[in-house]
């Protein structure tokens, strides 16, 4: 332990000359006084998933860093995504060693932790809390992708917050804008509304020159959910639950959303395949220049930025993901859903393994290490990161990044939550294919009703853990480790 | 001494017996071993399963209630299951006739080839070496609305771009098809061996008599054929039943569902949502339904042909 | 020889070539993919002139271990195809030679199998291995002789069907004579026997290779990290943003490429196999 303890303090002192040195050179792995190696010649096992390029980034920098200083050889089992949650519960359910370390989605940590799979970090992060930092993110995200309702299970590989992106040189071209004042009779402006976003899709809408509108994805039931959630239900209001765990997929604001979302209309002003996009599909249609507009999320950002990956790299611009404009107040509310997945350790292995594992994630998605990441590719989640102002200037799109971290909303974490989920994107897939909204969401919410009863969660009143009580269990849980964070003052 | 005769005789003939048994029944040390095995990995599980799917199972659940019959009555009334039934009879209708159609043309023109007969069989029989994933995800290229091959064909000949995978109309359509592309072959070999085995003489004197080719395939040839045409169905339609890794790959059950046979409903009910019991319920019924439609082929096949 | 009318043979020709094309054309045109840099494994309209590069086999190969599930593949499906022929090849030999009671009802029994749903066994399996495990702490679960034993519930019947049908072929007389000259029934069929009807044996061992080889469904329940098959991991190179076309491609072909050879020599024997000899 004492290894990790000088692993540690270099680590902290280090990050403080990180602006000075060169990215690469700055994460010292190995007890710099001793040469110390304590699990050299062991192995680490990661299932894994490559879904997202900040992995790749992770195996290209920091893995061969990794097994230089430490003489640990990291071995990767990479699934297919929709293979890996079954995965993890044959395994898990079977008390298997397989893994050390499991990419586990926010939305699996419920279904793992009844299961026993994940093992609890306070008492690594007490022993050695490395690079880790718990309170270095928004107690919102760290709510969603690290927690498993009370108990700390992982340290987040990545938090994806909603993003909207736009063409500039369409937006701000001069003949765009004069048409667009004849048609509308009003300024042509980056929306600030769903009732603008349709607006100006429709003006941008142009089969015969390839360009749409703009796009969101609706490929899986996952998908479909998580953006009708994301940007269109919450900011009307709608949420997943009620404090009973009675689903809200029924009520008057959740099937209007639903109309909107995934009605014809919509979906016109996307391009032909909108169906089956995924975020694959609807990344390239923007890169390839075919859409004026486009519903994302943080990660992507760097892609679109990379001249290589998009041929309208230039012309990208950022702005907040509209809003509903609540006829009452004649206030624009906005809302925006934060997720992701994280690394999390197999509660069946060895002890040892445990520690090399945790040893291994506090660097992964260490504090210093998310700092090379931002630097080199514009992709944050960590607020030392997401506010440093040399970052920033680099990557000005940090800041928006930062205020949606913030605010970002989760989606439960039940152990029945993958049934419900797909349940009610299935449904939300075929009202896009033009099924009546009203009946489709009415049969989903009571399918929902039905997983939550089987799960028996009316029997035993169980109660929703709302936005607010996360943010509690993770400033009791920053609080039981000694920590502050600002958000929980 | 007579006590002693006697049973030396009884003795005698219980060995004797016993040889005689042994010889009689010498095939069971040739069958037991693969039988024992088989009883294990077939018959056991089966039992096994049904068993569970009176109980409630999951991944993390502690204690396992007895519930009879209740996961059956849940799976008849889940509109899911029955969606993926549906779907699965879709497949199992048109995937079977479809392949049934094309095999047999492709057995019938082939016999009309002489130069390089070998080289188109061989070619035309590749599908079906390949796994069914390999199938899934090489046509999930040729149809990619953005840069697939097929709306890049398309569109040379003017047809606007396809998006056959994303509706709802036409995913389930894609899909079998795709699914005929790659099992035509097998009723194309059956037909053919079959076809290669029918005596001569009727057809010549037929053809002689000056019967029209069509009467003599109506005739003749199809009635001929005909436990072959059985043996061919029954193989698809058993194949077409358990369809998974093409759909898997290809839409994955979507959009909404369209595209869900029971294989993959059950193996996300039981391993996605961690429904064990459950689903072995489902698989029961499943194995249930599939055992009624081949006993009745079974039915109609072994009145044709002697088998064993 | 039936007397074809020109007229007919030309149209069948013409058929069966746009048939061959169609079925060639995807194969051919997606496989080339595996050769293309990165850059233009998707380009619309398709690239078809390039320079060739084994870089994506290097990638699937090396730094993704394509080799362990290529070794894995190998290993469950030459393993199961022996345990298969061993068990298989003596019950065949029983159905062929010996009458008894039971025999017609015992192989129509065998068909029937061919029916059973692979998750309605794949299920089950792998509950029964979870309750192995942690009751007796036996752990077949992500094991070779686990998924071995699990795949003969599709090859053993198959190995049977084929088999006795070679056997049959062969005279009675063969190995009655080979009795009388002193051998057991045992002997007779090693020394005699198997020794003229080894084509047969290892027609149904290719056939049954193709089987297993090309298996995923009870694999994606029942195996894990450490007996990963090749079919499962072609899945991975879908990745969020993406799909890595060639990498994919370049999985598909290894995958492909050693069944379509094994075919090539297979040919004649394909059908009986397919058919699970029900056709005799």
């Amino acid at each position: 332990m004492k290894s990790i303890k000088a692993i540690l303090i270099v680590l902290a002192l280090a990050s403080l000359f990180l602006p000075l040195v060169s990215a690469q050179d700055s994460i010292p792995l190995t007890d710099p006084e001793t040469g110390a190696r304590p699990w050299e010649g062991k192995e680490l096992r990661i299932l894994n998933t490559e879904v997202v390029p900040i992995l790749a980034y992770q195996h290209e920098i920091l893995d061969p860093l990794y097994e230089e200083a430490s003489g640990v050889t990291l071995i990767y089992e990479n699934a297919a995504h929709s293979d890996v949650l079954p995965r993890i519960q044959t395994t898990c359910a079977a008390g298997g060693d397989d893994f050390d370390i499991m990419f586990v989605e926010d939305g699996w940590a419920g279904a793992l932790a009844a299961l026993g799979c994940l093992e609890e970090l306070d008492r690594f992060y007490l022993a050695a809390p490395g690079d880790s930092h718990p309170e270095d993110f928004t107690t919102r995200a760290f709510g969603t992708v690290a927690m498993a309702k009370e108990k700390w299970v992982g340290i987040p590989t990545l938090v994806a917050v909603g993003m909207f992106a736009y063409r500039t040189d369409l937006f701000e071209d001069a003949d765009e804008q004069a048409a667009f004042m004849e048609q509308y009779g009003r300024e042509l402006t980056v929306p600030a509304t769903w009732d603008e976003l349709a607006e100006v899709g429709e003006f941008f809408t142009r089969p015969d020159d390839e360009l749409y509108g703009f796009n969101y994805r609706y490929g899986t039931p996952n998908n479909i959910l998580f953006d009708y959630m994301i940007h269109f239900g919450f900011s009307r209001g709608v949420d997943f639950f009620d404090s009973e765990f009675n689903p809200l997929f029924d009520t008057e604001a959740a099937i209007d959303t639903a109309m909107f979302f995934a009605g014809q209309d919509f979906l016109g002003l996307q391009p032909p395949g909108r169906e089956s996009f995924q975020f694959g599909e609807v990344m390239q249609n923007f890169a390839q220049g075919k859409v004026a507009m486009y519903g994302t999320e943080s990660w992507a950002i760097p892609l679109l930025l990379d001249p290589d990956a998009s041929i309208v790299a230039g012309e990208t611009g950022f702005a907040p993901v509209p809003g509903w404009m609540n006829p009452e107040t004649g206030e624009v509310q906005s809302a925006l859903l934060s997720a992701g997945p994280a690394y999390m350790i197999n509660a069946h292995i060895s002890e040892e393994q445990k520690q090399i594992a945790w040893d291994y994630l506090q660097l992964a998605h260490g504090k210093a290490f998310s700092r090379i990441l931002a630097d080199q590719t514009g992709a944050g989640h960590r607020i030392s990161v997401l506010t440093d102002p040399d970052l920033v200037a680099k990557w000005p799109h940090l800041t928006a990044n930062y205020e949606a971290a913030k605010v970002g909303i989760g989606r439960p974490a039940e152990p029945w939550w993958p049934e419900a989920e797909n349940a009610i994107g299935r449904a939300l897939q075929e009202v896009a294919a033009g099924g009546d909204a009203a009946t489709l969401m009415v049969d989903a919410n009571n399918d929902i009703r039905e997983i939550v009863e089987d799960a028996g969660y009316y029997d035993e009143g169980l109660t929703y853990v709302s936005v607010e009580q996360r943010e509690d269990f993770v400033c009791a849980k920053l609080a039981e480790l000694g920590l502050e964070h600002d958000e929980c003052m | 001494m007579s006590k002693s005769y006697r049973s030396d005789n009884s003795n005698r003939s219980f060995s004797t017996r016993l040889y005689q048994l042994t010889q009689r029944q010498r095939h069971w040390f040739f069958i037991a071993p693969a039988l024992i095995i088989l009883l294990l990995v077939v018959i056991y599980p089966i039992i096994f399963s049904t068993g569970v799917s009176l109980f409630r199972v999951t991944f993390a659940s502690q204690s396992r209630p007895f519930v009879g019959l209740q996961n059956f009555e849940r799976m008849l009334g889940n509109d899911d299951f029955i969606q993926s039934a549906l779907n699965t009879l879709y497949y199992v209708v048109f995937s079977v006739s479809g392949s049934f159609l094309l095999g047999f043309a492709v057995a019938l023109l082939i016999r009309r080839v002489t130069a390089g007969k070998e080289l188109l069989r061989l070619i035309l029989i590749i599908p079906i070496t390949m796994a069914p994933i390999v199938v899934g995800l090489m046509w999930n290229w040729m149809l990619d609305p953005l840069f697939g091959l097929v709306n890049w064909f398309l569109g040379l000949l003017g047809i606007p771009g396809q998006t056959m995978l994303a509706q709802a109309s036409t995913a389930r359509l894609t899909v079998v098809l795709v699914d005929i592309w790659q099992w035509y072959p097998l009723v194309f070999l059956i037909i053919e061996a079959g076809m290669a085995t029918l005596p001569r003489a009727p057809f010549e004197s037929a053809r002689l008599e000056g019967v029209s080719s069509w009467m003599i395939f109506r005739r003749l040839t199809l009635p001929m054929l005909r436990p072959v045409i059985l043996v061919a169905l029954l193989l698809r339609t058993v194949d077409a039943f358990r369809t998974f890794d093409i759909v898997r790959v290809m839409t994955d059950g979507g959009p909404h569902l369209t595209t869900e046979t029971l294989s993959l409903y059950l193996y996300r009910t039981a391993f996605t949502f961690s429904k064990l019991s459950r689903a072995a319920a489902g698989s029961i019924l499943m194995l249930l339904f599939i055992g009624l439609i081949s006993a009745l082929m079974f039915r109609y096949l072994y009145r044709d042909v002697e088998v064993g | 020889m039936m007397r074809v009318p020109t007229s007919e043979r030309v149209l069948a020709y013409v058929i069966l070539i746009v048939m061959a094309i169609l079925v060639i054309a995807p194969v051919l045109a997606g496989s080339i993919t595996a050769f293309k840099p990165q850059i233009i494994w998707v380009s619309s309209p398709p690239t078809w002139i390039f320079e060739p590069t084994l870089e994506n086999f290097e990638f699937v190969f090396f730094t993704r271990k394509g080799w362990v599930y290529l070794r894995n593949s190998l290993i469950i499906s030459v393993g199961s195809v022996a345990i298969a022929l061993l068990l298989g090849v003596p019950a065949a030999y029983a159905f062929a030679r010996f009458r008894f009671r039971s025999s017609k009802a015992l192989m129509q029994w065998l068909i029937s199998l061919r029916m059973i749903p692979p998750i309605v066994v794949g299920l089950p399996f792998y509950a029964m291995f979870l309750y192995l495990e942690r009751g007796l702490g036996i752990g077949l679960r992500d094991t070779f002789p686990g998924l071995i034993i699990t795949y003969q519930t599709f090859l053993l019947p198959l190995v049977i069907w084929m088999m006795r049908g070679y056997f049959a072929e062969l005279p009675a007389a063969m190995e009655e004579s080979a009795m009388v000259e002193g051998y057991t029934r045992l002997g007779a069929l090693w020394r005699v026997v198997l020794p003229v009807v080894w084509p047969g044996i290892v027609a149904t061992a290719i056939l049954n290779f193709i089987f297993a080889w090309n298996e995923f469904f009870l694999a994606l329940i029942l195996a894990g990290n450490r007996t990963s098959t090749l079919p499962m991991t072609a899945g991975t190179y879908i990745v969020r943003t993406r799909v890595e076309w060639g990498n994919l491609f370049a999985v598909n072909l290894i995958i492909m490429v050693p069944v379509i050879l094994l075919t090539i020599a297979l040919r004649r024997q394909l059908v009986k196999g397919l058919t699970f000899g029900i056709l005799e």
